[in-house]
């Protein structure tokens, strides 16, 4: 179930090559999309980005406040984290072109986190 | 001119492939090319011993204090109207950015029109205390909002001034020294000194490999709900506050400066 809603995500939105559920508490990346090229060591490198940049309650990495969304624009990729609005541990890591449709894709990939939180 | 000076000058002009002397003095810039206030400001780059660079900007004649790749100040002027003298003999600080900036202006203004800047390395004169290190030729080019791309303006302050009706707040920085500001910086002072560069420091450990220009966006990063980024490109970095609506729009705007 999971597996098939990231990759329906990414059938919509094939420029993000690499769509991960992972928890934020145990800094694991618990499933991806079908079709990613990210092996083990760059999932758990995207996974602990997330982390960072999320940061904890007490403590953000940056602000003063609970971000919901970060992008991190690169030479090469563009890296999107969405934050479950519910379950705050529960993060969808996504690696993105940089010509991605970004309201169009963060309203899919929103609704499927959420989902995917729900249900897990 | 010594024997000793004239020596040195022979031996610039025989170790400078591609360079031009005018009785003895290096052309930095003739005709506007390249842009006379950034061959100033790259001249300064260059001079890492301490040196007295005597330039000569269409007969205003400047002689600058400069060591370790850093202008310490103006030693005096001559050819330019008596008032420009209040810039000379004191040595510039980073916590007094204004005197710089007003420095910046009058350069400007001599070479907006400049035919030809021209400079000699004479040896170091006192100026100050030897301890006052002066400001870095990399900060001076954010400060004076020279021209790195021959557009006018750094990338980094393209990219604010291109997208300032979304970035509501800014803090912009060369070489680690603040060189401009707009709007109400509160949230964003403690940023930018304690969370910047422990955060690049742990980005980067995360990323070993990666380099290059870096933008990290945050959707209600700020305790009062709005959106904070921060961005760094070469020695370039801002810390900002933006309209989260307008995330694809900058997003873009990044990209596009970037590469």
């Amino acid at each position: 179930m999971v597996a098939e809603a990231l990759d329906r995500l990414h059938d919509r939105h094939p420029g993000c090559e690499t769509l991960a559920f992972a928890d934020l508490s145990t800094q694991m990346v618990l499933i991806t999309n079908a079709k990613t090229t990210f092996r083990r060591e760059g999932l758990d490198s995207l996974c602990a980005e997330a982390a960072l940049a999320f940061g904890t309650d007490r403590e953000p990495a940056i602000g003063d406040g609970a971000a919901r969304t970060v992008f991190v624009a690169t030479r090469d990729h563009l890296r999107i984290y969405l934050r479950s609005a519910h379950e705050p541990h529960d993060v969808l890591c996504c690696v993105c072109a940089h010509d991605t449709a970004i309201d169009f894709f963060l309203q899919d990939a929103r609704a499927c986190l959420e989902t995917i939180s729900h249900d897990v | 001119m010594t024997d000793h000076s004239l020596l040195v000058t022979r031996l610039m002009a025989l170790a400078a492939n591609d360079s031009v002397f005018v009785g003895g003095a290096r052309v930095l810039s003739r005709a506007g090319l390249p842009a006379p206030l950034t061959a100033i400001i790259t001249e300064i780059d260059a001079t890492v011993l301490a040196r007295t660079l005597v330039c000569d900007i269409d007969g205003a004649v400047l002689r600058m204090a400069v060591a370790g790749r850093r202008l310490r100040g103006l030693i005096d002027i001559g050819g330019v109207a008596p008032a420009a003298t209040a810039l000379t003999g004191r040595v510039l600080a980073q916590d007094d950015i204004a005197t710089t900036k007003t420095l910046g202006v009058f350069l400007a203004g001599l070479c907006k029109d400049a035919q030809q800047v021209t400079v000699r390395s004479h040896p170091a004169e006192p100026l100050g205390n030897p301890s006052e290190a002066g400001i870095p030729a990399a900060s001076l080019a954010g400060l004076w909002q020279v021209v790195d791309h021959g557009t006018g303006q750094s990338r980094m302050a393209q990219f604010l001034a291109g997208n300032s009706p979304m970035i509501t707040a800014f803090i912009h920085a060369t070489a680690g020294v603040t060189t401009g500001t707009q709007g109400d910086t509160t949230k964003l002072d403690p940023i930018w000194r304690d969370q910047f560069m422990a955060f690049r420091k742990r980005q980067q450990a995360i990323f070993a490999h990666q380099d290059g220009p870096l933008l990290v966006c945050l959707d209600g990063g700020l305790d009062d709900g709005r959106a904070v980024a921060i961005a760094m490109t070469g020695d370039e970095a801002s810390v900002f506050a933006y309209e989260s609506a307008a995330i694809s729009t900058i997003l873009t705007s990044w990209h596009r400066i970037t590469h």
